[in-house]
Order: structure tokens, then C-alpha cells, then sequence
């Protein structure tokens, strides 16, 4: 087999292939026979129909499959003996074929770059700095007093802050009842703003009293589809739509916040005292803040990989990767019967894909470069530590795991993650102060 | 390749052109042999015509020479159904041997 690679863009290649005669002809001849033994042919019996009768009367056909195979047969062989990594499909042109001529067709394919990355070492990146102020715990304690306040119907008015329990239905505009628009014990909150003044619902809802009811309009975003509530990625101006409801107060509950002491820290944190509530979540926050700080650190480093290392992807991979966003995002929405347009998240997506593509390639460039690999113990390491996570035995994690074949991606998490390790301690790190609410 | 369906000939009272005559090859496995090692065709004819009438109907329509022709009457067989009993139509067979170097080609249209 004769090939000729030829580069066609900077990473595409053209093979060009040459596949002798002898091996064609005998392919063929294979093929002829083999359908022979099959054909039913009136007038012959079954295999002995003669060769010449098939190839004149279904040669053409038999040839066009052969052909098809060879082809894709010899396309492998070449690239294999070639060394090609292809990343796409090939496309097949110029297929020659005649009977006793060497079979020559040409195939095109996108091939991994091989990149050597230049500058990764100092590599001058910014690290956030979040520390755990006591405010923050602080604000997490009183998230988690709220969390556990007690409720007590109490015989007055309502004010601020206290729960009205009722009926609520749905009013059209003349002030009729809307069908099926009708909730029965509902708890509505008064709340307070953040400048402790009624929102716009507690406002006309002060002073309200069990059995009494009251008309309330209240504005809020068009709700088309319930589910796309907390898509906050739309950019266009949320609609508004003003609704009327009817509220027929049953009860007036008064909120009790629980002292904050050791005995709400035995409830909520299942801990002894306060204090140690306290050191709880300033090491649950601290190990957050940990995590952030990294990805972000990651994600800095990335950024000035790309920037130093500037190189072309080919534009099936980012095809691919968006394939595997589009299939992901249709895992996550499955069930929900909004439509999915595939051509809006291809648009959309295209720079986020490159930016996958590119650093899914500089990472590994620079692990083989810097030699970076997983070895044995790391992996027992990390699966350690799962198995822990998860409470599940070592032994049974690693036969799930091989079952679902997900130790080649663990291995490939671990393998980036020393890559990052690397590359965060060659580079020259700027700690930056942020501020707090990220 | 031009070919001439213009030779006429007179079966029994009725001038008839060559595709009349020559009604379809015989493609079985004795007749591809016959073929391959004797340069014999086989061709069902019309019942009427004769081994001269068939000789210039294959020369007409194929362009070819033909050195020799073999008939026969095959006869139809008896066929029944349930308890009706029928026949199938005898026809004629011809095997026409060609000259050293003319083919035909069945499949070529």
C-alpha cells in the first residue's frame, strides 16, 4: 500500500492511497464467490451460478460495496501506519477504481495538534484572597437562627415579620375568582427589606387580622414556563405583570427566634457549644473559600496559557466539544418539554468549546512536557479519599468504578489537577484583595 | 451499437419482424455452460418459425454470425390445482451456435 500524506491545512492532512491490484482484485473475487454460495437464482441451482453470470449482472453493485469497505479499511491502515490521530471523520474524494487497477482514493481528516507549549513556566496570574471575616459567620448563624424559628398564633394584628396562615385565590380584573388559581393554608411571610421597611406584599398585608380578608395587587416577572424561573441568563427585561389576589387570613403567627447559645448549636450543628458551631462553619467556609480561590486560580492561569500559547483548533474538535455540550445540556433539561435550539447553543457556545479545546490540549502538552503522569498511588490516593467520602469500601468503589468505566476519567481529573499543581507552583502568583460577596 | 430489427420474415402467413421471433434467452446454469464452452445461446422462439426464420432473426438483432441452429418442442407440463387439472403451453426452444469470436450480451440492455 502506497501513502502519501499531504498537509492540507494546518491541521488537516491528506492521505493519499494506493492499494495494489493483486490485493483489489482478490477482494473482489472474494466477494463474487462468497455471494455466489448465497444467490437464488432461477435457473441455477443454489452456488452454482457462474462468476461470469454474476459480474455481469450484479457487479457493479458487489463492487460498489467492496470498495466501501476497502476503502475504510485501508484509510485505517494508513493512518494507523502513519501515525495520524484523527479527531473528526474523514471525508473520502476522489475514488478510483476499475477492475484491475490499483484502487487510489484520497482521504481528508482533522488531526490532533501537536502543540509544544512555549511559556508556561511564571506565568503571572492574580489569586483572589477571601478570608472568613466574622461577619460572614456571624451571617450564617443568624441564617441558621431563622432557619429554626418557632411559630406561635397569637390573637392580634398582624405586623412585620410575623407569618400569616390563609387562602389565597387568584383574582381576574374585575376581582371574580380565577378557576383552579386557589391555594388553601398558605404561609405568607411579612417580610422587611433590607432597610427594614415592608416589601411591597407585607405592606398591604399589615395589620390584617385572623378572619378577616383583604385584596392585595402585587407585581411579578410573566411566568411563561414555571421551570425557566431561574434562568437568569436571559438578558432581555423580565416582564412584569400586575396580579390581584384575595387573602382570607386564618391565623396570625408571631416568628420566635431561638436564643443563640449552645443549645441551638446541639440542634443545628449537632455540636456541643456555640463555639464550636462557630469554628464548625468558619472550616466549612474556609474550605469553600478554598475551592473558589482555586478555580479561580485555575481559571486565571488558563486565561494566560491561552494568551501566551496562541495556536489554531481545529474546527471539528470544537464541533465535537459542542456536540458534547449540546448533549449534556439535553441530560440536564431531559423531562422538561421546552425545546432545545441546538443552533443557539452552537452559536452561543462556539468560544466556550474553543476555550475547552484548547485547554484540554495545552494541559496534556504540558503534562507530557513536564512528564506528568498518574501514577499508581496517586490513584489509590484519590480513591481513598472517595471511598471515604462516600462511605463505600475500596474494594466495592473500584469494581463500580471499572463497571461504569470512570477510572479512565478519574485518572484524567487527577492528571489535570497535577498538571494545575504544576503550573501554580512555576507560576508567579499576585494575591488580590476581593471583596467579599462573590 | 446500431442495431437493425428490420429483417422480416413469413411464419406462417404472418410477416413477422425478429424481436416476434426471438421471445427471451434461456439464462440457466446448462445454458451459461453451453455458453462458456460452446459458444451456444439459448432463446425461447415463436412456435412457428423455423431454424432459418431464428438464423437471421439473431443475425438482425444482435450482429452477429450464427453458424448453426437446434430446435426443439418443449412440452408443457402438466400443472394442477386442487382438483382442476390444466397444461402449460408447449413452446420451442432454440440453441443457436455462433461463429468463433461473436458474443452476445443478455444484460447489456
Amino acid at each position: 500500500m502506497n501513502v502519501q500524506v499531504t498537509e492540507s491545512g494546518t491541521w488537516r492532512r491528506t492521505l493519499e492511497i494506493e492499494a495494489p491490484a493483486e490485493d483489489v482484485d482478490k477482494r473482489l473475487n472474494d466477494a463474487y464467490r462468497k455471494y455466489s454460495k448465497t444467490l437464488n437464482l432461477p435457473g441455477f441451482r443454489k452456488g452454482k451460478v457462474p462468476l461470469s453470470v454474476i459480474k455481469r449482472q450484479f457487479g457493479s453493485a458487489i463492487q460498489g460495496e467492496v470498495v466501501q469497505e476497502m476503502v475504510e479499511e485501508f484509510y485505517r491502515e494508513a493512518s494507523e501506519a502513519e501515525g495520524i490521530q484523527p479527531v473528526s471523520q474523514a471525508s473520502i474524494d476522489d475514488i478510483n477504481f476499475e477492475e484491475g487497477q490499483p484502487l487510489v482514493f484520497k482521504a481528508s481528516v482533522d488531526v490532533r495538534p501537536e502543540i509544544t507549549v512555549e511559556t508556561y513556566k511564571g506565568l503571572k496570574v492574580t489569586r483572589p484572597v477571601f478570608a472568613v471575616e466574622d461577619e460572614h459567620v456571624d451571617s450564617r448563624l443568624r441564617y441558621m437562627q431563622e432557619e429554626s424559628a418557632t411559630e406561635q398564633v397569637v390573637e392580634r394584628a398582624a405586623d412585620l415579620d410575623d407569618v400569616v396562615f390563609a387562602d389565597v385565590e387568584e383574582l381576574d380584573e374585575d376581582g371574580s375568582p380565577v378557576a383552579d388559581h386557589k391555594s388553601e393554608d398558605q404561609s405568607i411571610r411579612l417580610f422587611k427589606t433590607e432597610d427594614d421597611k415592608p416589601t411591597e406584599l407585607a405592606e398591604q398585608l399589615m395589620g390584617i387580622s385572623a378572619g378577616e380578608s383583604r385584596e392585595v395587587t402585587i407585581t411579578r416577572p410573566v411566568q411563561d414556563e414555571p421551570d425557566q424561573e431561574d434562568h437568569e441568563d436571559r438578558d432581555e427585561e423580565p416582564k412584569e405583570e400586575t396580579v390581584m389576589f384575595r387573602v382570607m387570613a386564618k391565623e396570625i403567627r408571631e416568628r420566635e427566634l431561638p436564643e443563640l447559645d449552645d443549645e441551638l448549636a446541639q440542634d443545628v450543628g449537632g455540636v456541643e457549644t456555640l463555639d464550636e458551631l462557630k469554628t464548625q462553619i468558619r472550616n466549612e467556609m474556609a474550605t469553600q473559600y478554598d475551592q473558589m480561590i482555586r478555580q479561580r486560580v485555575e481559571e486565571n492561569l488558563m486565561d494566560a496559557l491561552i494568551e501566551e500559547n496562541p495556536f489554531e483548533v481545529p474546527d471539528s474538535m470544537v464541533e465535537n466539544y459542542l456536540d458534547g455540550m449540546i448533549e449534556s445540556y439535553k441530560r440536564e433539561h431531559a423531562g422538561h418539554d421546552h425545546g432545545i435550539d441546538e443552533d443557539a447553543i452552537r452559536e452561543e457556545g462556539r468560544d466556550q468549546a474553543e476555550r475547552g479545546v484548547k485547554r484540554f490540549l495545552l494541559l496534556d502538552a504540558v503534562a507530557d512536557q513536564e512528564d506528568i503522569g498518574v501514577t499508581d498511588d496517586d490513584l489509590d490516593k484519590h480513591l481513598e479519599e472517595m471511598s471515604q467520602r462516600h462511605n463505600i469500601e475500596g474494594p466495592r468503589l473500584r469494581q463500580i468504578l471499572g463497571r461504569t468505566e470512570q477510572l479512565g476519567r478519574i485518572e484524567s481529573d487527577i492528571k489535570t489537577q497535577k498538571t494545575f499543581d504544576f503550573l501554580i507552583d512555576n507560576a508567579d502568583v499576585e494575591d488580590v484583595e476581593e471583596v467579599e460577596g462573590e | 451499437m446500431r442495431r437493425s430489427f428490420s429483417h422480416s420474415s413469413s411464419v406462417g402467413g404472418l410477416v413477422k419482424n425478429s424481436m416476434q421471433i426471438i421471445r427471451r434467452p434461456i439464462i440457466t446454469e446448462r445454458a451459461s455452460n453451453l455458453q462458456e464452452s460452446q459458444n451456444k445461446y439459448v432463446f425461447e422462439v415463436l412456435r412457428g418459425a423455423n431454424k432459418v426464420d431464428i438464423q437471421r432473426a439473431v443475425e438482425a438483432m444482435f450482429e452477429v454470425e450464427v453458424v448453426k441452429v437446434n430446435t426443439s418442442t418443449v412440452h408443457g407440463k402438466i400443472k394442477r390445482l386442487g382438483r382442476f387439472q390444466g397444461r402449460r403451453s408447449n413452446w420451442k426452444k432454440a440453441v443457436v451456435t455462433l461463429a468463433d469470436g461473436h458474443s452476445i450480451d443478455f444484460f447489456e440492455g
